[in-house]
């Protein structure tokens, strides 16, 4: 018997570190680093994340064939980073120190780092950024051959490519680079609306739908589309080249408004900057999805990179029919890098045999029954065990009574999704709980949307689609006669993000909507992630509690425990101020 | 490295002092090398960008389909 | 993996991807980067600012 073959994949230094393990091709632990560490966005070296992959397949850093690193160091700083900082000069003195803080001590460092934290001896592979972004959704994609696209903020000098998938081979053709960048003209325009860059971009993407595009003929003095899927954007309106912010004075000239205070009140101005902005990202990807089907000639297409987040445009790029069928990976950030980096070792560099679409996401850890019981009797926490198979409707009954649950399943979701094992779970049928929600348990901006989840078979009754969208990555409308039953998902615009649910993918969640919609005949339920604002998903029982306890949710429901809020004894109530300052504002 | 006990303390004093100096250091050292070096650099790479003409451009779009994808290396 | 190794590796990015004209700059950063590093965790750093 062959001995299996495992091959760590790791991102960090940047943001959104995290450890994706493979074995013999296939995922067999993938997890970001913030979990663990509790700081969202966390770049540092991934070791706790390695920790578990390694714990969960039974095996140490000597069992690696391979680490695969999801860019090349090297070129990022020497040729790009030197190459900038020579452009911009005499500007940008103060990035020059921060770079040079950064890269001189650390980043420079990689492999040796990588080797010392992991006590690994052996090869070091780095694919190229972008190809790590296209190997994590065409090789996850399941299609034989397919058209790549790439879209992010920068990787050594690419920010968007079109690639062509075949078989074990993926090849990148062209590209865009630094500065001319979707990703940084979407963080550009996120920063002039006052959120916070590189974390809040689908909030904007969320504001949208409020606005209306009355400013479209500007942004195109920011960014030229050409019709061949090019563009380049007019850098005398960005500062990023060789400043710490996105934008300065020109651009609040360009649109006569300056630049957004964070947390100040939102305007009629900001939603309809919101609404440009995604109308010309809509465009630019539709260019860029037609460019990619001239140049591969390709039936399928395959979307990565933190622009492939943008749902709304996906949507859109579904329902222009240029392809077939398309695939997004749901880890499309940089934690989905070290997925792609490890893909592209086991395809490109080992031949590996190509497997099967990706099924899931629940990638990360699981706590059994037994921990979380220890848990809860070591918390002297009162709870009640529910049998698995009454579970279903027990939940679903305290779904019907208007309660807000937290829902902590099985293995943790890989990406920035929380779908069915991580979630936060309310009746999408009573309007009130949009606001329930938003404000008493995630303590979040109010025009935030709800997404909701499915019952896969039937979809086609509730939403405009005509597929299934496991990973909350495209959004449809909700159609018209189905928008007041479901008010707390339908998005101000009639729009949704769908997640769709069938029982193969997690039979639990999917029983429990199965007994939901026994009960009200509604298959819908709000799923939102299980985190408050600021804060990472949960990812162990005691992040669980925790923000349970500090926030307005009604029950716990932890595996087979059950714990609810109004049967606790006073010495548990907790304050949720003290809980939210410990998270920055994302 | 062993530092005998009455001597720690002034070792501890003696590593900070290296530290914030080091830091000022740095940023001294790292300053004249943006200023001389990167501007050295800077100031050539203008003069030869003056001369060639930037000619306008139909497409945006970069040809790297004959791109080596070589993973071994940092680049 | 000594850190001196970082030297290989650039001179291979030289030859790979032919950008000669970054190698005195690549080289005094890196060479900096070193002094300052090494500096950083060495009780000898005063005495090694005194030179510059």
């Amino acid at each position: 018997m062959n001995k299996p073959i495992y091959i760590l994949g790791l991102s960090c230094f940047y943001h959104d570190s995290a450890a994706v393990l493979l074995r013999d091709g296939e995922i067999v632990f993938a997890a970001q680093e913030e979990r663990y560490t509790r700081k969202k966005h966390d770049e540092a070296f991934p070791k706790s994340a390695i920790a578990h992959a390694l714990e969960h397949a039974g095996i140490t850093a000597n069992d690696l064939n391979a680490v695969a690193f999801y860019e090349k160091p090297m070129l990022k700083f020497f040729d790009r980073i030197l190459q900038t900082t020579m452009k911009v000069w005499p500007r940008g003195l103060r990035q020059y120190h921060l770079a040079m803080h950064e890269w001189m001590p650390k980043k420079l460092w990689t492999p040796q780092i990588i080797q010392k934290e992991l006590g690994y001896k052996g090869k070091i592979f780095y694919p190229a950024h972008h190809e790590s972004h296209a190997a994590s959704a065409f090789f996850c994609s399941g299609f034989p051959d397919a058209a790549v696209i790439t879209a992010d903020g920068v990787g050594e000098w690419a920010t968007t490519t079109i690639g062509h998938g075949q078989g074990k081979d993926l090849k990148l053709l062209k590209e865009i680079r630094y500065p001319h960048s979707l990703g940084l003209l979407y963080s550009a325009i996120t920063y002039y609306l006052g959120f916070k860059v590189n974390s809040a971009e689908y909030k904007v993407m969320g504001l949208a739908p409020y606005g209306e595009p009355k400013y479209v003929e500007q942004m195109r003095q920011l960014i030229d589309l050409k019709p061949d899927g090019s563009f380049a954007l007019a850098m005398q309106y960005f500062t990023y080249e060789y400043g710490l912010r996105m934008t300065g004075k020109s651009i609040e000239t360009l649109f006569g408004k300056p630049t957004r205070d964070p947390e100040s009140p939102l305007e009629q101005f900001h939603k309809d900057i919101a609404r440009s902005l995604q109308e010309i990202t809509d465009e630019a990807m539709l260019n860029l999805a037609r460019a990619a089907k001239q140049l591969t000639g390709s039936k399928y297409l395959c979307l990565a990179g933190g622009v492939a987040l943008n749902c709304v445009s996906n949507g859109k790029i579904l329902r222009s029919g240029i392809f077939e069928d398309i695939f997004i990976q749901p880890a499309s950030g940089d934690a989905g890098g070290a997925l792609g980096a490890a893909l592209m070792v086991w395809h490109k560099q080992m031949q590996g045999e190509r497997l099967p679409r990706m099924q899931h996401t629940y990638l990360g850890n699981a706590y059994s029954q037994e921990e979380i019981e220890q848990f809860l009797k070591d918390q002297g926490m009162p709870y009640d065990t529910v049998a698995l198979h009454d579970l279903p409707q027990y939940v679903a009954k305290l779904l019907e009574g208007e309660n807000v649950l937290g829902w902590f399943q099985g293995r943790m979701e890989f990406g920035p999704r929380s779908l069915g094992n991580r979630s936060i779970i309310a009746d999408a049928r009573n309007p009130e709980n949009w606001k329930k929600v938003n404000l008493k348990i995630k303590f979040r901006e109010s025009f935030r949307p709800f997404a909701p989840t499915i019952l896969e078979e039937r979809t086609k009754e509730y939403f405009a689609l005509d597929r299934e969208s496991p990973y909350m990555l495209l959004v449809a409308d909700t159609l018209p006669d189905k928008r007041r039953e479901i008010p707390a998902v339908t998005h101000v615009d009639s729009s949704a993000r769908i997640q769709t649910i069938n029982r193969n993918q997690n039979a639990l969640y999917y029983d429990l909507l199965k007994a939901f919609e026994a009960s009200t005949g509604c298959p819908v339920i709000i799923n939102t992630s299980f985190n408050v604002r600021g804060e990472p998903i949960v990812e162990s029982p005691k992040d669980a509690l925790n923000c349970f306890l500090h926030t307005h949710m009604d029950y716990l429901v932890l595996g087979q425990c059950v714990i609810d809020k109004k049967k606790l004894p006073p010495e548990w109530k907790r304050s949720s101020e003290e809980y939210l300052k410990q998270f920055a504002l994302d | 490295m062993h530092i005998p006990v009455p001597l720690r303390r002034l070792y501890d004093l003696w590593m900070r002092f290296s530290q914030v100096l080091g830091r000022i250091m740095s940023t001294i050292l790292l300053t004249i090398l943006w200023i001389f070096v990167f501007g050295l650099y800077a100031i050539i790479l203008k003069c030869m960008r003056l001369v060639s003409r930037q000619s306008s451009k139909e497409t945006y779009w970069i040809d790297v389909s004959d791109h080596s994808t070589e993973m071994r290396y940092q680049f | 993996m000594s850190k001196l190794s970082i030297f290989s590796e650039l001179w291979r990015f030289m030859r790979i991807r032919k950008k000669w004209w970054l190698l005195p700059i690549i080289l005094i950063v890196v060479l900096l980067g070193l002094i300052l590093v090494f500096a950083q965790t060495s009780p000898l750093a005063p005495f090694i600012y005194t030179v510059f």
